[in-house]
C-alpha cells in the first residue's frame, strides 16, 4: 500500500514538472519560424529580370543552386549578369563549378569572397558554414561586361586594371565608339592596390566614369588572405574584376561614411604606404588616441579587437567640390607592435602632408546613414525607376552594427527602394565616386549602386 | 520506526507545506506586483523611446541603439512605429510578418494623447501604444513597445515547481505515509482504549494487538503485562476478597455477639444506672429523710470515735445539753453520763463493738435540765474492711416512761398479785371443765365447754402454767 502511495506521488509530480517544464518552453508564435536556410526573389519583368538569392547551405553546390533558383525564379530566366558575393568558407573554385553545373547563371559573373555574411532585402545572412548571396539582373537598357586580371598577369595593378577594364568592355559587346561605360563596378584582393587600380580606370575613363567597388575580404580574425574574386568562370586571389555597364540611362549612386568629423585635425607628418607614422610630427597612435580621449589606449590595454574598435574612429580626408564637401575616412588601427612603434596602420594609403581629422560614429547612426543611402542615390536620378540595386558596406562597419539589427540595414533600404531586389556585400575598402571629385578609395564607408529600369518608351 | 520519528515526520510534513504554501501566496503577490512595475517599467521604455523617435524622425535617424538597448529586456517582445495608416514604418523585426496580436492592436485606435496599455486576452502579450506628434491623415503616428508576461509567469510557475509541487509532493507522499502512520498507530491505540473501556467495566478477556518494538508496541506490550498483571491481582483479589468475605461473616458473628453482649451490658448498665439514680434517689431521699429525722429528731443522736470523742451532735442533743454542735464535738462523751452507769456504758460499748454491732442500754445523763434518764441505742459504724471505726449513739429521753416503768413495777406486782388469784381459779375453772367435758365424752355426750383457747394459748405460749 505504502509503495502504490508512494509510486503514485512521484508519477503526480513527475507529471506536474514535466507539464510545467514543457509548457514554459513553449515559444512564441514569432519563435517557432525556424530561420531559413536560403531565399530570394525574382522579379520578372517584360524585358528582363532582376532577381537575387542567398542560401547558408554548407554545401557550395547546393548553396548556388538554391541561390541561383530564387534568383532566377522558376520560368527559366537567365541574367545578363550575376554578382555573386561569398564567405570564406566557400571555395570560389567550387562556385564557380557550381555555377557551370546549374547552367542557369549567365556567363557574365562578377563577384568576390564578402565578409562574413550577405544582406539582401529579406535581411542579413550569414552563417558558420558560410553563405552564397548572388543577384542576377537583365535589363534591355543595360549592357554588361566583366573582364578581370591577376596581378601577376602584368607588370603593375595599373596594367592590370586597364587589362580588366579591356576585357570587360570587349565582354560587353561592341559599345559604339568612344562610349564610355555608365557605370564601373570593381573589386581588387586585398593586396593594397586599390588606389592605383583606380587611378589606371579614371586614365582609362578619363574620370568620366564613376566607379564602385569594394575590396575582397578574407576570412575572420586573425584575418586569413584567402579573398579571392570570380569573375566569369576565372577564380583570382591576386588580381581584380571589373564589370562595366552601358546604358543611356542614369545609374544611381551614393557613396559616403556614417561617421562626424571632429574639429581634431592634424597633418601627416610621416606616412609610408598604408602605415601613418607621424601626425604633426608626433607618433600617430598617441596622437590618435589623444584625439579618442584615451579610449585606443584604453581598449589596447583591455585587448579588444582594435580592428573593430577602431572601425568607429576613422580619419577623414575631405574633398571639396564647388557642390559640396566630401569625407573620405581611412579605418587606421594600431598594428600589433603598436605599443612600441606608436605607427598606425590604414586600409587605405594617406600620404605625407594630407590633413586627417578625427571622426568619431556609432552604430546607430551608421546604420541610419545606410539607410538612407539609396535615397542619396535616388536623388542624383530623380523620378528615374530602379530595376536594382547593389550595396556596398564595410566590414568594421558591419561588425559595428549588433548582428540583431543587422536586419534593419536592410529594412531601411528596402523603404528606400521598395521591391527592387538588391543585395549587398561586406569589403575590406570601398572606392566609389565623389560627383566632381573623382573615384576614390577609403575605408568605412558605404556604397549603393542602383541599376536603372528602363521605361516603356524606350530609353 | 519509532514513535518520535513518525510524530516528527507528520509534523514536518505540515510544517513544510505551510511554508511551502506561505511562501507560495507571498512570492505570488510579489509576481503580481512585480507584473505592475513591469508595465510600469514598460510604458517608461515605451514613453522614452516614442520621444527619441520623435526628436530623429525630421533627419531621419531612427534610434536603433536606444530601442535596441530596450530590446534586451527579457520580457520586450516587438516595437513597432506605426504610422497614421497604421502601416509598419520601422520595426524591430522589420523584415518579419507582424504577429498576429497586429489583428487585435489594428482595432485600437488611440484617441488620447496618453499611452495606452492593450492586452491580449488570451496570450500574455501586452502592448503599449504611444502617440507621436508626426500624423498621417490627421491620426497620429504611434510607437507600439510589445512586451510578454511569460517571466512572471515563469516566475509564478518556478514558484509553484519550487514551492507547491515540492509541497504537494511532500504532501502527496507524506500525507498518506503520515495517514497510515497515524492509523497504524491510532488503530493500535484504539484498540488499547477499547481494552481499556472493556476493562473499565471489569472485562479483563481483552485481545490486544502483538506488542511492536515502538513506543505504542511497547505500550501495548506494557499494557498486555498490566492486564495479565490485573489477571493476577484479580484473582489474588478474589481470594481474598472471598477470605474476606468469610472474615467478615466472621466478624459479623462476632460483632452480632459482641453487639448482643453490649446490648446486655448496655442493658445492664442502664439498669445500674436506673437503679444506681434509683440509689441515688434514695439516698437522697435518705438523706433527706435523715436530715429531716435528725434535725427534726427530739431524739438525740450523737457519734463518736471509739475513744469517746464526739464526731458529731444532733440539733436535739445540743438542745438537750443546751450547747453547740461546736462545743460538743471534740470533747469526751462518757463524762457526760452518770457514773453510776459507767459500767453499764462500758458493757453496751463492748456489746457494740461485737456483731451485729448493735446495743442498747438505758442510762442517766447529765442535761441541761440536770440528770435524766435516756436510753441509748449504739450501732458500731463499721469500713469497708468491716472494721469499726465509731459508734452512733441514738438516745431517747426515757425519764417519763423510767417514771412510768417504775409505776407499773408498782402496778405489775400489785397485778401480779391479783393475777395469780385470779389465774388460779381459771386454771382450776378450766381443768374442771375439762373434766367435765371428758366426763361428757365418756358419757357420748358432746363435751359443753369449749376449751380450745385454752389450747391455743397453750401451743403458743407452752404449757400454761398453773396457778401458783
Amino acid at each position: 500500500m505504502k509503495k502504490v502511495i508512494v509510486a503514485l506521488g512521484i508519477a503526480i509530480c513527475a507529471a506536474a514538472v514535466w507539464h510545467f517544464a514543457t509548457k514554459s518552453d513553449v515559444p512564441l508564435e514569432s519563435e517557432v519560424h525556424a530561420p531559413p536556410t536560403s531565399g530570394g526573389r525574382c522579379q520578372q519583368m517584360e524585358d528582363g529580370c532582376a532577381g537575387y538569392g542567398w542560401s547558408v547551405h554548407p554545401d557550395t553546390a547546393t548553396a548556388v543552386e538554391q541561390a541561383l533558383s530564387a534568383a532566377l525564379g522558376s520560368e527559366g530566366a537567365k541574367g545578363d549578369v550575376t554578382f555573386l558575393f561569398y564567405s570564406h568558407q566557400h571555395k570560389p573554385e567550387r562556385i564557380v563549378e557550381a555555377l557551370r553545373q546549374a547552367r542557369r547563371s549567365s556567363g557574365r559573373v562578377c563577384g568576390w569572397s564578402s565578409w562574413r555574411g550577405v544582406i539582401t532585402p529579406d535581411g542579413y545572412h550569414a552563417s558558420p558554414d558560410g553563405v552564397v548571396g548572388l543577384m542576377s539582373l537583365c535589363s534591355p537598357g543595360v549592357t554588361v561586361g566583366v573582364g578581370a586580371a591577376a596581378f601577376d598577369e602584368t607588370e603593375s595593378p595599373e596594367s592590370s586594371a586597364t587589362l580588366a577594364l579591356g576585357r570587360a568592355i570587349d565582354d560587353a559587346g561592341d559599345p559604339e565608339p568612344g562610349e564610355r561605360p555608365a557605370m564601373i563596378l570593381m573589386s581588387t584582393t586585398y593586396d593594397g592596390h586599390e588606389e592605383r587600380i583606380l587611378e589606371a580606370l579614371e586614365a582609362a575613363t578619363e574620370g568620366e566614369v564613376p566607379v564602385v567597388g569594394g575590396t575582397a575580404t578574407g576570412g575572420p580574425p586573425p584575418y586569413g588572405s584567402d579573398w579571392s574574386i570570380i569573375a566569369k568562370d576565372q577564380v583570382l586571389r591576386k588580381g581584380l574584376v571589373v564589370c562595366v555597364f552601358y546604358s543611356a540611362l542614369p545609374f544611381g549612386w551614393s557613396f559616403r561614411g556614417g561617421f562626424d568629423r571632429t574639429g581634431k585635425s592634424g597633418v601627416v607628418t610621416k606616412s609610408d604606404g598604408r602605415v601613418i607614422r607621424e601626425i604633426d610630427g608626433k607618433p600617430a597612435l598617441d596622437v590618435y588616441d589623444k584625439w579618442s580621449g584615451g579610449r585606443i589606449a584604453e581598449a589596447m590595454r583591455a585587448g579588444k579587437d582594435m580592428n573593430t574598435f577602431t572601425g568607429l574612429y576613422p580619419l577623414c580626408r575631405t574633398f571639396t567640390s564647388a557642390q559640396t564637401t566630401h569625407h573620405l575616412f581611412v579605418h587606421a588601427w594600431p598594428p600589433e607592435d603598436g605599443a612600441v612603434s606608436r605607427c598606425l596602420v590604414t586600409s587605405a594609403n594617406v600620404s605625407e602632408g594630407d590633413v586627417v581629422y578625427f571622426s568619431e560614429g556609432s552604430w546607430n547612426i551608421l546604420l541610419n546613414r545606410i539607410g538612407a543611402l539609396p535615397q542619396l542615390a535616388k536623388g542624383t536620378t530623380p523620378r528615374m525607376p530602379v530595376r536594382a540595386g547593389l550595396f556596398i558596406c564595410c566590414e568594421a562597419v558591419l561588425t559595428n552594427i549588433p548582428l540583431e539589427q543587422r536586419d534593419h540595414m536592410a529594412h531601411l533600404m528596402n523603404r528606400s527602394l521598395g521591391e527592387v531586389p538588391w543585395i549587398g556585400t561586406f569589403t575590406w575598402g570601398e572606392q566609389g565616386n565623389f560627383p566632381g571629385l573623382g573615384n576614390h578609395h577609403g575605408n568605412l564607408l558605404t556604397s549603393v549602386v542602383l541599376f536603372p529600369e528602363p521605361t516603356a518608351g524606350g530609353e | 520506526m519509532r514513535l518520535f520519528w513518525k510524530v516528527y515526520l507528520s509534523s514536518l510534513c505540515l510544517l513544510v507545506l505551510s511554508i511551502a504554501l506561505l511562501t507560495s501566496v507571498i512570492s505570488l503577490r510579489e509576481a503580481r506586483r512585480s507584473a505592475d512595475l513591469l508595465r510600469d517599467k514598460q510604458k517608461l521604455h515605451a514613453t522614452i523611446a516614442a520621444s527619441q523617435v520623435e526628436a530623429g524622425y525630421h533627419e531621419q535617424i531612427w534610434p536603433f541603439e536606444m530601442l535596441s538597448t530596450m530590446s534586451q529586456d527579457e520580457n520586450f517582445l516587438f516595437w513597432r512605429i506605426v504610422d497614421g495608416d497604421g502601416h509598419v514604418v520601422l520595426a524591430n523585426s522589420p523584415l518579419q510578418d507582424t504577429p498576429d496580436t497586429d489583428a487585435i492592436l489594428a482595432r485600437t485606435r488611440v484617441v488620447r494623447s496618453e499611452p495606452l496599455l492593450v492586452s491580449d486576452p488570451v496570450g500574455d502579450t501586452n502592448v503599449w501604444l504611444v502617440p507621436m506628434r508626426m500624423r498621417t491623415n490627421t491620426r497620429p503616428w504611434t510607437f507600439w513597445l510589445g512586451f510578454h508576461t511569460r517571466t512572471i509567469e515563469r516566475q509564478i510557475r518556478g514558484i509553484v515547481l519550487a514551492n507547491v509541487l515540492p509541497a504537494a509532493a511532500i504532501a502527496v507522499i507524506l500525507i498518506p505515509i503520515s495517514l497510515l502512520v497515524t492509523q497504524q498507530v491510532l488503530r493500535r491505540l484504539v484498540t488499547l482504549t477499547a481494552a481499556a473501556q472493556k476493562m473499565k467495566h471489569g472485562d479483563l478477556g481483552v485481545s490486544l494487538p502483538p506488542p511492536g518494538r515502538d513506543e505504542i508496541g511497547q505500550l501495548v506490550g506494557a499494557f498486555d503485562a498490566m492486564v495479565q498483571g490485573i489477571r493476577d491481582r484479580d484473582d489474588q483479589i478474589r481470594e481474598q476478597m472471598r477470605a474476606l468475605v468469610e472474615a467478615r461473616d466472621d466478624l459479623e458473628m462476632r460483632v452480632h455477639e459482641r453487639t448482643a453482649e453490649l446490648t446486655r451490658t448496655n442493658t445492664e448498665l442502664k439498669r445500674e444506672i436506673i437503679e444506681h439514680k434509683r440509689a441515688e434517689e434514695a439516698l437522697r431521699e435518705s438523706e433527706e429523710k435523715y436530715r429531716l429525722i435528725v434535725e427534726n429528731q427530739i431524739d438525740v443522736v450523737v457519734k463518736a470515735d471509739l475513744e469517746g470523742h464526739v464526731l458529731f451532735a444532733s440539733p436535739s442533743c445540743c438542745e438537750l445539753f443546751g450547747t453547740t454542735e461546736e462545743e460538743l464535738v471534740g470533747i469526751e462523751f462518757i463524762p457526760l453520763l452518770s457514773e453510776e452507769d459507767r459500767e453499764v456504758v462500758a458493757k453496751s460499748m463492748a456489746t457494740a463493738c461485737r456483731p451485729p454491732y448493735t446495743s442498747y442500754a438505758e442510762m442517766r445523763t447529765n442535761t441541761k435540765d440536770g440528770w435524766r434518764w435516756l436510753g441509748w441505742a449504739t450501732k458500731g459504724v463499721l469500713d469497708e474492711n468491716s472494721n469499726m471505726v465509731a459508734i452512733v449513739c441514738a438516745g431517747r429521753d426515757i425519764t417519763e416512761r423510767k417514771q412510768a416503768e417504775e409505776e407499773l413495777k408498782r402496778s405489775l406486782a400489785e397485778l401480779e398479785q391479783f393475777n395469780r388469784l385470779a389465774v388460779g381459779r381459771e386454771l382450776r375453772m378450766i381443768e374442771l371443765k375439762r373434766e367435765i367435758n371428758e366426763m361428757a365424752q365418756r358419757a357420748g355426750l358432746d363435751p359443753p365447754y369449749d376449751v380450745s383457747f385454752a389450747e391455743t394459748a397453750e401451743r403458743e405460749h407452752g404449757h400454761v402454767s398453773k396457778p401458783g
